[in-house]
Formats: structure tokens, C-alpha cells, sequence
């Protein structure tokens, strides 16, 4: 294969002339029926459970979730590593470090992409079968999605922190907040997320780097319900503090909103629409709509940005984390424009920027999402669903907001940032949906 | 030797210094016959410049015959009519009491107020009361024995959970000019759209209350009232908040900055930092806006309310470009004249808020500090963000909102009073006729 413009405008002008894309006539058509059912996704906060009681890919064996494309143990970076350390000691798997280090050395664990499982996951994205999972119901479609609960700020898993405070604080997201929240969301017949994050995006969240609107949205949503099904003070205190104090405990519901969304958009297997985009700290990954499965991938760049006092570029872990899957549905970096608090904690210097980014964001988009309306741009909605070709023909990549890791296992967070996706990750996509339509034309 | 002008520029940079300076935090709730000074017996308070019982518009007589009702003054609705005809209760402004209220701003000893401290010299105190939340209200006028029920929940139930709550907060208060802050980057102009604030504090009060209330079964009903369709419900701890930042600038010889701006339904009355007893005052318009179904201009009682004292602060109308979301509601259909106002709301300003930013503006300073010489050399009026309260109040509650402008009169009068009193021209030299100059002009 080659990266050669010629070439590349060949498999562009292929796509786009190709008819049909499966039983949709033309390119254009198959897109928007890819993007409108982006669009008309509306997922559903329905219940906060164990992992294992919902992906039953867990059963019988010894098996952890990470986030971005397929890797082995043996590539894993550190923010991964540490968590894998974390999460082999939490499940009672291995006694201390070390004897987790020896069975992930020895092959005894399986790795598998969360994306595989209905499940997307923050940074390293390491989910284990007992680790607490929002449970959510896209109730249009009918297809469900999980993810961790966000475990607030300083020493957390998602960075690769394994001591024993992480893995007690996980204890009790299992053992006190599930049931707290899995009961609260219940009695309210569920909590429709859809409005909290229209709500909250016309009050500076992108979803990504922000998500203070939502999370108080979120919890001024459900505290009555709390109060209702919990009679335990000391619980249901504990549980409105650690959400109070946790500002992206959005964050994760917004990830799990996303892989609802993008789930039931690649039912529809055709089009060039960019339904994934994932980082495992090694390789950066895109599916496209009319490629079904197949991951493109490229080597993750390392994301520029604000660091915390005493950090610098080079103590940054390359870009990591499921978390992306917000810019798939035309938040995070993609909205940047609607998150003014955000141009400063990623480094952007003004809110014009911001807006000139998104509007570039438009060039490479199907559409514009109705129900996510920018109010600072005469509520414009927010591009939704990049076209893997236009971003390869104009030579623009979506915009990323991230989190950056320290590349040390066990040192938390350094700062935030920007980074965009390897084109090479567009390019291939390009080239291998050109060919499967050849193919396809050829045989018929 | 400074020249007159030079000594008001000192005189309006020092109050606004102290309203920069000035940290309003919630301290206490309590009646308020315990926390104002010398508030016992029959007393009223109401909004506005003083005006007696005959001459009060509609709304604001019928809430201050409810309010006797409420007291026991009275047994019934004409018998508490009788009394305040025959002078039996004393009347006195919100304002003349450091206190503030909404709408018809009906204040007595036994409705509960927010204690408001600023912790900053001139260590000033404030108060709002507690209002009566979403929909018909005293604050409108509404008479009826469901309101009066429900202000007597609000003194039983709600506000000693809430102060009860209060004594699990740091310090046992609640910072408020954070707080302003943060709701002002979130889409909130504090005035009329409180989505932002409310969020937030509830976020922040839930856990309290969880622990304060440790079982009690008020707890869902007090978490209820506060997160379900209750926006506006702090707008009056806000307001006195507002009210201590204002109240800071207060009294500062030869200064023309505005420290009170408010509306009795009748007149419309002004107070300056160097004249702080006089009101200045001229008849009352109604705003132009959006009315609910059913009602229209006819309908709508001239501007009321003590809540511009969020204009008085640089929030609100001043600050409209920070809160699109408010636009349409308030009867305007673009972002880009919430953006005119904003910017022109500087040009009568002394300064700008160094803490209290507009995130779309790259975060500059809310303007801070209304010299009411550049209001009448430009004749240009500040507007005003408001509720339109009906002219009926067997209607008892909002019946629209919009944007109303004070009376280009009562910053005349106040001109000319600062040069009586300091013995110089009414307006500078260079200000020429009272028109010259005008961006726009008053509609009230």
C-alpha cells in the first residue's frame, strides 16, 4: 500500500463514485443514515452493576479489558501496566506487585480491547470482571454500552496507580456506591443522559476535559432518588460527597454515551464515517462505518499542552485512553468552540481559536447535531461524524482534548492538552474501504 | 490639588475597589426578626425606593397583605388590608435594611432570610429571603392559602434543614463570590437564568444535607423541592450577596457609583456611593421581552424588584454575553446583541471585577461599578434583565421576562445632586447636552 496523494485521491474518488454502498445508493446516503443514527441515539443511564454481569466474555478465565486497539501485555506503557498490577490485586489474582508482574509476564491473563465488549475505558481503560460498571440502554436502538465510574482526582487506577488506597476506593465503588447508585437510577425508571449533556454542553462542558455542568446535572438529577432508596446516612453521604468532589464524574457516562452511540451507528456497515477512535498508549485506532470491524491503526503521538508545576512534555505517557470516543460524536475536542473553560486548562490561547477549530472541525463532518447547539454560535449544533475522506483530502485531523498521563506507573496526571490522530490512520481506512467496495464490485 | 473630576475618579476607583475586594459568604439562615437589626413588631419590608401602602401597585399590596395574614397581624385578607390602610404596620424599603428582595420583595420578621457576611472590610452584612420556589409566589403577589402553606413549609421544613446542612460545610458557609464566578463561566448571567448557580449548589449541599438530616424522612422532600424545576430558588441568597459586594462600595464621599438600583412596581430608585441615604427616583416602565402564552404588554405591571442589584454588581444585563442561553427568553433573537449590550455595559463603567470573569470575552473582568456621569453624558441606561410580574395577582406569577431600562432621570437627578453637594457643575464640561453621544436610550 502507499500513501501517495495520487493514490489516495484515486481511492477517494472510488469511494465516492461507487454505488451503491450496500443498500444505500450512494456514498452521501450511507453516511447520513450512519450519522443520523448518531444523531437520534439517546442512551439511557439504566443501572450500575459488576462488570461480569454484563459482559459475559468474563466467565471462566482470567481476563482484563483495555482501552484502544488489540496489544499485548508486552507493549503495554506504564499508566496500563500499573493498573493491570492494581487490578490483578484487586480481583484477589495475584498477592503484590510482583506476582502480578510474573502472571502477566507468564501469559496467564488475556487482554482484550474494551471496544470488543460493548465497553469503553478512561486512559489504560483497565477493567476487571468485579470493578463497578454504568450500565447504559441507547433506547432507540436497543444496544447497551459500559464503563467504569470515574474514581475522581489525585492517585487513581485509570493512571496507573496500584496502591492499596486505589484498590480500597475501588472496593467501595463495588461495595457502597453500585448498589447506592444501581438502586437510585432504577426507582427513577432510569436518567436520561441525552438532556443532562444538552444542558450541560450549553454550559461550557465538551465532555472530554470538562464535565462540571454534568456531573452537578447529574447529581441534582438523581439526589432525590438517592435520598429515596438509601436509608443509610453514612452511605448516601459518602455518595453525594464523592460525586460532588469528582468534576469529570461525567466523564465516563459521556464515554459510555458514546460507545452507545457509535454501536448502534456501525450497525449500518457502510460509509466512510469514522465510528472509532481509540489510543492504547502505543497505537492510536479508527474503524470506519462500511469497515466493520477492522481497526486502522498508527503509532499515538504525544499530546501538547498544559502541564502541572514540575512536569514537562517529556514526562508525558504517548496519548492513551478509550476516551475519544467523545470527539466520535462531536464533542471534546470537536466542540471546542462550546468549552471556553476548556481553552485553558488544553492551552488553547483564545476563544476565537477555539472557534476556528471547530469550524475547521465542519469541513470534515457529515453534519451538525440538532440537540447539541452551541449557544455562543447562534446555536449552531456541533459537527458530528467525520468523514474518514474529507479528512484525508483536505488534510485535516479531528481535534483531540486528553488528559496526559506521567509515562511512570503510579504518577497520576500532568496536565492536558491537545493531540490529533496519525493521518496514517485515515489514509489506510481510505485505501481498505476503497478496497472492499472494489472487491465487492468485482464479484457482483 | 485635584481638580472635581479627579477627585470623583478617586472617590469611584475606591468603590470599586472595595466592591472588587468585597468576599460575600453565606453565614447563617434565620427569621428574620432574629437577624435584622431592629426587626420586630409589625414591620414590612418591600422592594424599591419606599412607597406606602396606597400608592403600591397591585402585586406588591396583595403580598403585603398575604405577608400580615402569614404574621397573624390580621385573620384574614381585609382585615390586613384595613390594618396597612390605617398605617398599623410599618413600612420600610429592603434596601434600608441591607436586605433585598424579588419582585414584589415582601419582607417580615417571621419569614427566614439568608444571612449574607462579607468577609472583607467593611465586613457589611446582607440579606435575601427565602423564597418560596417555582411558580405562584408571594414574591408575584399570590394570596392564596396553598402559598401560605408553603411559606410556612419553607420556614418549618426547609430552611432549618438547610441550616442545618450548613454546619457540614467548611467553615459552616458558603462563599458566594466563587461561586458567582463559576455559575457566570457556566452560561448563568445570575440574574434571570440560575441553571449554573443552582446545579452547583445543590452539588455542594447534598452531602450536608444527608448528613444533617440523617434519616429524617424530610430529606427527599427537602432534596425535591430544591432540584425539581427550582432554577431560581437561590436567586435570593445570590441577590444578597450582591447586595454585600454593592453595599461595600457604599459611602465613599464625592463617588457617583451606582450602589442600588431597584423597582417598587411604581418608581424606579437610584442610590449613589456618595450620597448613599438619598434615593433618586422617577416612574417605572415595563420591559419589552417575551410574554407566556396568554398574556401580553396589558397584562404586565411596571418594572419590580430589587434584583437589579445583580446589574448593580456588572451581572445580569451587564454581563448578557456570558449567558446566551437567556437571550431568547428575554426577547432577543441573536447572541450578537447579548454581545453589544455587554460591550456597551463597559463603557459606563469604572472598572472590572478582577475575580468575576466572562469566559466568551477570554475571560475579562464582568464591568464593575456604574458612575452614573458617563450614563448621562452617553445617555446610555443600563439595561436590566427581569421577570414581568402580572399587573393581577390573582395570577400570582411570571407572566414573561425581558430587558427593562431605568429611567435616564433618576442618573440625572443623581448628577446633579453629586454636584450640589460637592459644589460643582453637574456634568463635566466635555459632556456636553445630556443627549450628545447617544448609543441608545432609555425605553423605561
Amino acid at each position: 500500500m502507499t500513501d501517495s496523494r495520487a493514490d489516495l485521491g484515486r481511492a477517494i474518488e472510488d469511494i465516492r463514485r461507487h454505488v451503491p454502498h450496500r443498500t444505500y445508493p450512494t456514498l452521501a446516503d450511507a453516511n447520513a443514515a450512519v450519522v443520523q443514527r448518531m444523531i437520534e441515539s439517546e442512551p439511557w443511564l439504566v443501572d450500575v452493576v459488576l462488570a461480569q454481569d454484563v459482559i459475559p466474555q468474563f466467565a471462566g478465565r482470567k481476563l482484563i479489558l483495555h482501552a484502544g486497539p488489540p496489544l499485548d501485555w508486552s507493549e503495554m506503557t506504564n499508566p496500563a501496566r500499573g493498573a493491570v498490577f492494581g487490578a490483578l490485586m484487586y480481583e484477589g489474582w495475584a498477592e503484590d506487585e510482583a506476582a502480578a508482574r510474573r502472571q502477566a509476564d507468564a501469559g496467564d491473563i488475556e487482554f482484550l480491547p474494551c471496544h470488543d465488549v460493548n465497553a469503553v475505558g478512561p486512559m489504560g481503560g483497565i477493567t476487571s470482571p468485579t470493578m463497578a460498571v454504568f450500565v447504559l440502554e441507547n433506547r432507540p436502538f436497543g444496544n447497551r454500552a459500559y464503563c467504569t465510574i470515574n474514581e475522581g482526582t489525585g492517585r487513581v487506577m485509570r493512571f496507573g496507580y496500584y496502591g492499596p488506597d486505589v484498590i480500597e476506593r475501588q472496593r467501595w465503588m463495588r461495595d457502597t456506591l453500585r448498589p447506592v447508585l444501581g438502586a437510585g437510577v432504577r426507582a427513577a425508571g432510569g436518567i436520561n443522559l441525552k438532556r443532562i449533556a444538552a444542558e450541560a454542553l450549553a454550559m461550557g462542558d465538551e465532555f472530554h476535559q470538562r464535565n462540571v455542568a454534568a456531573s452537578a446535572i447529574f447529581l441534582r438529577e438523581l439526589a432525590p432518588w438517592l435520598s429515596r432508596v438509601c436509608h443509610d446516612a453514612d452511605q448516601l453521604t459518602s455518595v453525594f460527597s464523592f460525586i460532588a468532589q469528582t468534576p469529570q464524574f461525567f466523564l465516563n457516562l459521556a464515554m459510555a454515551y458514546g460507545k452507545a452511540t457509535v454501536d448502534a451507528a456501525r450497525q449500518i456497515r457502510a460509509g466512510s464515517v469514522v465510528t472509532t477512535m481509540a489510543r492504547n498508549g502505543v497505537q492510536f485506532g479508527i474503524r470506519l462505518s462500511g469497515t466493520g470491524d477492522r481497526w486502522f491503526t498508527g503509532p499515538v503521538n504525544t499530546a501538547r499542552g498544559v502541564y502541572f508545576s514540575g512536569f514537562t512534555a517529556e514526562d508525558g505517557n504517548p496519548d492513551i485512553g478509550d476516551s475519544t470516543v467523545t470527539e466520535t460524536i462531536g464533542w471534546g475536542g470537536i466542540a471546542q468552540a462550546a468549552s471556553p473553560g476548556v481553552c485553558k486548562i488544553v492551552g488553547v490561547p483564545s476563544l476565537a481559536d477555539a472557534i476556528r477549530s471547530t469550524e475547521a472541525m465542519r469541513t470534515i463532518s457529515i453534519a451538525e447535531h440538532p440537540d447539541f447547539v452551541v449557544p455562543t454560535l447562534d446555536w449552531r449544533g456541533v459537527p458530528i461524524g467525520i468523514d474518514a475522506t474529507r479528512v484525508v483530502e483536505l488534510e485535516v485531523l479531528p481535534m483531540i482534548h486528553t488528559g496526559i498521563a506521567h509515562k511512570e506507573p503510579g504518577r497520576g496526571q500532568i496536565g492536558s492538552g491537545t493531540v490529533h490522530p496519525p493521518m496514517q490512520c485515515f489514509t489506510q481506512a481510505v485505501h481498505a474501504y476503497a478496497a472492499q467496495l472494489g472487491e465487492l464490485a468485482l464479484r457482483a | 490639588m485635584y481638580t472635581p473630576d479627579q477627585r470623583t475618579e478617586r472617590a469611584n476607583a475606591e468603590a470599586v475597589r472595595r466592591m472588587a475586594a468585597a468576599e460575600p459568604a453565606l453565614v447563617d439562615i434565620r427569621l428574620a426578626g432574629d437577624a435584622l437589626p431592629d426587626f420586630k413588631g409589625q414591620i414590612l419590608l418591600h422592594a424599591g425606593p419606599p412607597v406606602a401602602y396606597a400608592c403600591m401597585c397591585p402585586p406588591m399590596r396583595s403580598a403585603a397583605e398575604a405577608a400580615v395574614v402569614y404574621e397573624g397581624w390580621a385573620p384574614d385578607i381585609g382585615a390586613a388590608s384595613a390594618l396597612l390602610g390605617s398605617g398599623g404596620v410599618e413600612l420600610a424599603p429592603c434596601h434600608s435594611r441591607q436586605a433585598v428582595g424579588t419582585m414584589t420583595g415582601i419582607i417580615t420578621p417571621a419569614m427566614p432570610v439568608f444571612v449574607v457576611e462579607n468577609e472583607e472590610e467593611p465586613h457589611n452584612v446582607a440579606f435575601g429571603r427565602v423564597t418560596e420556589g417555582f411558580g405562584k409566589g408571594l414574591r408575584f403577589g399570590n394570596q392564596t392559602p396553598e402559598n401560605l402553606a408553603r411559606l410556612r413549609w419553607v420556614r418549618d421544613v426547609l430552611a432549618p434543614s438547610l441550616r442545618a446542612a450548613m454546619q457540614h460545610l467548611p467553615r459552616a458557609r458558603i462563599p458566594l463570590r466563587p461561586l458567582l464566578a463559576d455559575a457566570l463561566t457556566m452560561g448563568d448571567e445570575l440574574h434571570m437564568r440560575n441553571a449554573a448557580s443552582t446545579a452547583l449548589l445543590v452539588k455542594m449541599l447534598c452531602a450536608p444535607l444527608a448528613e444533617a438530616l440523617n434519616g429524617q424522612p424530610v430529606l427527599p422532600e427537602v432534596l425535591r423541592f430544591l432540584t425539581e424545576r427550582n432554577d431560581q430558588f437561590f436567586l435570593d441568597m445570590l441577590l444578597a450577596g450582591a447586595k454585600a459586594i454593592a453595599d461595600a462600595g457604599r459611602g465613599v464621599p464625592g463617588s457617583s457609583v451606582v450602589v442600588c438600583l431597584a423597582r417598587n412596581g411604581v418608581e424606579v430608585g437610584l442610590q449613589v456611593s456618595g450620597l448613599p441615604d438619598r434615593w433618586f427616583t422617577a416612574p417605572a416602565g415595563v420591559a419589552t421581552g417575551t410574554f407566556f402564552p396568554g398574556f401580553g404588554l396589558a397584562d404586565a405591571n411596571p418594572d419590580i424588584g430589587d434584583s437589579a442589584i445583580m446589574e448593580t454588581i456588572g451581572l445580569g444585563n451587564m454581563a448578557i454575553a456570558a449567558a446566551p442561553g437567556i437571550v431568547p427568553f428575554l426577547g432577543r433573537s441573536a447572541y450578537t446583541e447579548a454581545q453589544n449590550l455587554t460591550r456597551a455595559a463597559y463603557d459606563i463603567a469604572v472598572g472590572t471585577h478582577p475575580e468575576i470573569r466572562i469566559a466568551v470575552r477570554d475571560y475579562q473582568g464582568v464591568p464593575l461599578g456604574i458612575d452614573v456621569r458617563k450614563v448621562v453624558e452617553l445617555s446610555y441606561v443600563p439595561g436590566i434583565d427581569t421577570a414581568i410580574a402580572p399587573k393581577d395577582p390573582a395570577v400570582g406569577s411570571i407572566i414573561g421576562a425581558g430587558i427593562s431600562h431605568p429611567p435616564l432621570e433618576v442618573f440625572r437627578s443623581a448628577v446633579t445632586a453629586l454636584g450640589e453637594a460637592t459644589g460643582v457643575a453637574a456634568t463635566r464640561s466635555f459632556g456636553g447636552t445630556n443627549d450628545s453621544g447617544g448609543a441608545a436610550t432609555s425605553d423605561g
